[in-house]
């Protein structure tokens, strides 16, 4: 696999991932459900396995970014597998779950696949060698260690969007939950 | 308390647009560490579990 092909998969991976977040922030803005403590680490989660992508492409693909991307995915999977356990059981009275199903799970359970996914992809990219002999620039990459690149076209295109989502969190968890620590179960703005 | 992680990830997206790649791996690790407390906090603070 050359460096070209696997600088795609790393912003196809980026966008895809952004556009989990953002039907996430659409299930947030259009049906008005506030995002809990634990969905908000979950986005996280996903922000810090695009790091790792971003980081490809900005520094070269290398082990160590994709062992980044895959210590985001297994934070973001237990933290979606905690809020699967917490409401695995129904309560008699009480609606299931946190939220609306999308598709017949909810949002933290698509989380976890996605997560458990991503980390299987990784894995199977990793399998191809020789994408870490060279750089993007054609350098050996032990002589370029950690030399930057210059993110053109959608590089910087899914750089700005990774950034954007990233920016938008930290306004809309300020709105939700101020400086102090979420509510478990927000209902309304703090702001 | 709960922006912190977000926060830390634009400061660490602002380090790679920079081309700054030890300060992005150092705020990276920071965020784990963060996020990891978060979570540990909401775990032990919501409800009572046996693990």
């Amino acid at each position: 696999m050359t460096p070209s092909i696997e600088k795609t998969i790393n912003i196809i991976g980026i966008l895809g991932l952004s556009l989990v977040i953002i039907g996430a922030y659409t299930v947030q803005f259009a049906l008005g459900e506030l995002p809990c403590p634990l969905c908000l680490l979950q986005r996280v989660g996903m922000l810090m396995v695009m790091t790792g992508f971003v980081m490809n492409l900005k520094f070269g693909i290398k082990p160590a970014h994709y062992g980044m991307s895959i210590i985001g995915a297994l934070f973001g999977a237990s933290v979606s597998m905690r809020q699967v356990l917490l409401h695995i059981v129904p309560v008699p009275g009480q609606p299931t779950g946190y939220g609306t199903p999308i598709l017949g799970m909810h949002l933290y359970t698509w989380a976890f696949i996605f997560f458990t996914m991503t980390i299987f992809i990784i894995a199977v990219v990793m399998l191809f060698g020789k994408q870490f002999e060279t750089s993007f620039n054609g350098s050996n990459s032990k002589s370029s260690k950690a030399s930057s690149n210059k993110l053109e076209g959608f590089a910087m295109f899914a750089f700005y969007v990774i950034f954007i989502l990233a920016v938008a969190n930290v306004v809309t968890s300020f709105l939700e939950c101020g400086l102090g620590p979420c509510p478990d179960n927000p209902v309304n703005y703090m702001y | 308390m709960s922006l912190l992680p977000f926060l830390i990830l634009t400061i660490n997206l602002f380090f790679i647009y920079k081309g700054m790649h030890k300060a992005a791996v150092i705020t990276f690790i920071i965020n784990i560490i963060v996020s990891t407390l978060i979570f540990h906090y909401h775990i032990t603070d919501t409800i009572n579990i046996n693990l």
